[in-house]
């Protein structure tokens, strides 16, 4: 059943003073002399969430993969784990999660001592809808999504990430984020005030 | 007075009143940015010269060097002369609109109006009027089917607004006695009244066909970005493009504006206490300060439709021509009535 | 002379889109050039002094009515109306004779050198009193009959209008 709703319509008088103009005018010209809330962009940015899904990254070994799940990967790929290098295991999930077929491009190599090493980690972002399934399917906290999100380029190759890219992005990430708490905004100066405009009393987050 | 004389002077009142609008009209546009974007409390354009001052100018170099593209199935011929269809009349309208009061310059005695015709409100409101060829042409010329549907609105809009702007303007006339656009302000400072404290009926009957002929809001319906993309300009681009927004948003604006300054607010005169005389504080430039009133009021009232536009919603085509035909056309032959009985009153 | 040289070019302006009108085939440039001719006869009204008129012939014919002819062709798909075959030659050779008729009104009349008004009445009043003032003295003494019968013709004309345009009462939910 439909619920027809009417607003209470204007009696004469109203109308003919146009009432409902002067309201909308009021509300306008007050705005027109307040002070502006926009980000500058290119000159001021504002800090995306830690869960912002942005340009892809491989997270590496640095003390804090999850374990025992890191260790238990390790032992069934054979993988020799070299720290400040990706974490990834050649488990090939990613790529079986990924709804897109030709994405990404996985393989390892041989080392000496007969165990492997991720050598070749591509991803074609140009057939990439940032869904995050593969990120979803790592089993190790290897790859993951960072919060580089202006991804433009001059050049289609550009957006090809091969594993010197993702272990760059990842190691900064690591270096700037990784021991944020994790919530969903930030207690950026910008965003307070932005939420403040909201009337949205938001709690400030202790020990940041 | 020479007849080369006079020609000197008519010829430096065209390029004068053209400049006047070109150069006003291309920095209207960086007026209106900012005023809508503050209203949205925005800062506007920000980046090109103080607070974005060069911004027409940078807009005007985006639009000349882009490239000029036709429709495959559009008519060449009145797919360009459109767009001086739509220039034309809507700048030949300031030959009737008096900027001041008579100044005495080099010996000379010149009225600050490129012609004072004794039916001055009638050409101002017939040249207003012509400019819907260029839109209807624009529609029409440029075969989609957005365009077509856009410039239908607007031949409609204008069809009704243009008899209700007719009869809201009979008000005016009918107490200055004249159709001289020059009589009607010295009428005004005559009897010592804005016309808008008699006519008050007559002054929203006729800022509304305003907004109506220059298609902004509420009555934008030609160009209703939800529903037809821009309307009739949607197959135009580059500097053809920009014109038709110029034309009809501030060249048309601007017009009728100067209109109804003078029809209701007492074109060049400073500020009115009904009936008992003006009052000027910038009496000290002379002649000179009925200029700077002229320029204030327009400014005032362009402000206005602005805030207007970025304020209301837009209405539909049916609501639009039932307000025309059934609530301001009465209006205003009421306020034809009123005037009849009050018009013999005032002296002058 | 100056006014002299006004009228010839706004009489052959209109001439020329007067045969416009009549050749040509596609709709729309049939409108344009009416539009033309419309505005040179406005001219000829301003040249000869008739402001009031010209300005009523630019309001009236050239935007009111023509608007409504561009209205309703650009709402036509175009390449129906385009006049390939003619089958309205016969009309045009019936109405010759007419024309000839007129012609020949005009030839006498600009051999005779009809005025408005003997002994100059009317431009004494013209001068004094301006544009409007005359005509409306005009059409309230001499031709008042004529004029009200106008109105009334008008009036009814309106009202058949209406009733013919009128659809049964539909509202919109």
């Amino acid at each position: 059943m439909i619920k027809k709703v009417f607003e209470k319509p204007l009696n004469f008088l109203e109308t003919i003073l146009f009432l409902d103009f002067i309201k909308g005018m009021s509300i306008t010209i007050r705005h027109a002399f307040t002070k502006t809330i926009t980000t500058h962009y290119p000159y001021e940015k504002l800090t995306p969430p830690k869960r912002f899904r942005g340009f892809f990254g491989h997270k590496t070994v640095n003390g804090l993969e999850p374990q025992p799940v890191f260790d238990e990967w390790v032992d069934r790929m054979k993988i020799e784990p070299r720290p400040g290098k990706s974490r990834c295991v050649v488990c090939y999930l990613c790529k079986k999660a990924c709804p897109v077929p030709d994405l990404f491009e996985i393989d390892g190599g041989k080392l000496e001592n007969g165990k492997k090493v991720v050598s070749v980690f591509n991803m074609n972002l140009m057939l990439c809808t940032f869904c995050g399934l593969c990120v979803d399917a790592c089993p190790v906290d290897c790859l993951f999504q960072s919060d580089i999100h202006e991804t433009a380029s001059f050049s289609r190759k550009d957006s090809i990430l091969n594993l010197e890219k993702l272990e760059a992005i990842g190691k900064s990430w690591q270096d700037r984020r990784e021991h944020e708490p994790d919530r969903i905004w930030i207690d950026d100066d910008a965003r307070q005030a932005l939420w403040r405009e909201n009337k949205l009393n938001l709690k400030r987050v202790e020990n940041a | 007075m020479s007849i080369v004389a006079l020609g000197i002077i008519i010829a430096i009142k065209v390029v004068v009143i053209l400049a006047i609008i070109l150069g006003i009209g291309a920095y209207l546009t960086l007026v209106e940015r900012k005023v809508a974007a503050h209203i949205q409390r925005r800062p506007g354009p920000m980046v090109v010269g103080w607070h974005g001052l060069l911004q027409p100018l940078a807009d005007g170099i985006k639009l000349l060097t882009k490239e000029d593209i036709l429709p495959s199935s559009a008519n060449f011929l009145l797919y360009n002369l459109a767009i001086v269809m739509a220039l034309v009349p809507a700048s030949l309208v300031f030959a009737v609109v008096p900027f001041g009061p008579e100044i005495h310059v080099f010996g000379y005695d010149i009225k600050p109006i490129l012609t004072d015709v004794n039916i001055g409100i009638i050409m101002a409101f017939a040249f207003g009027s012509l400019a819907v060829y260029g839109v209807a042409l624009s529609g029409w010329a440029s075969n989609s089917k957005y365009a077509l549907i856009g410039a239908l609105r607007k031949a409609g809009i204008i069809i009704s607004y243009e008899v209700v702007i007719t009869f809201a303007a009979l008000g005016p006339i009918m107490l200055a006695k004249s159709l001289s656009t020059y009589d009607i302000v010295m009428a005004q400072i005559h009897q010592k009244v804005w016309y808008i404290f008699l006519q008050p009926i007559s002054f929203v009957v006729f800022v509304f066909a305003l907004l109506a002929e220059t298609g902004r809001v509420p009555f934008d319906i030609q160009e209703a970005e939800a529903e037809l993309v821009t309307g009739f300009t949607v197959e135009y681009g580059g500097m053809k493009f920009g014109l038709f927004p110029l034309v009809e948003w501030y060249v048309e604006v601007l017009s009728l504006s100067s209109i109804l300054t003078v029809l209701y607010l007492g074109g060049w005169s400073p500020i009115n206490i009904p009936f008992v005389g003006f009052v000027d504080p910038f009496f000290f430039l002379g002649p000179w300060s009925g200029f700077i009133w002229f320029i204030i009021k327009v400014t005032i009232l362009f402000l206005l439709v602005l805030w207007l536009h970025w304020t209301l919603p837009r209405y539909r085509i049916d609501q639009i021509t039932t307000i025309a035909w059934k609530v301001m056309l009465p209006l205003a032959l009421f306020n034809i009535l009123i005037t009849a009985f009050i018009a013999p009153l005032l002296r002058g | 002379m100056l006014s002299q040289i006004a009228f010839y070019l706004f009489g052959s302006i209109s001439i020329i889109c007067g045969l416009g009108v009549v050749s040509a085939s596609n709709p729309i440039y049939v409108v344009l050039w009416l539009l033309g001719a419309l505005i040179a006869i406005s001219g000829i009204f301003f040249s000869a002094g008739a402001e009031l008129l010209g300005a009523l012939q630019l309001m009236v014919y050239v935007v009111a009515i023509a608007v409504f002819y561009i209205l309703i062709i650009t709402a036509v798909p175009w390449r129906k109306l385009h006049k390939n075959e003619q089958h309205n030659r016969l009309i045009g050779v019936a109405v010759l004779p007419f024309v000839a008729i007129l012609y020949v009104e005009a030839f006498i009349v600009a051999l005779s050198g009809v005025s408005l008004s003997k002994n100059k009445i009317i431009e004494t009043i013209t001068k004094n009193y301006g544009n409007a003032s005359t005509i409306g003295i005009k059409l309230f003494s001499t031709y008042f009959w004529a004029f009200e019968l106008m109105s009334v013709l008008l009036l009814i004309s309106m009202i058949g209008a209406i009733l013919l345009g009128r659809k049964e009462e539909k509202t919109y939910d």
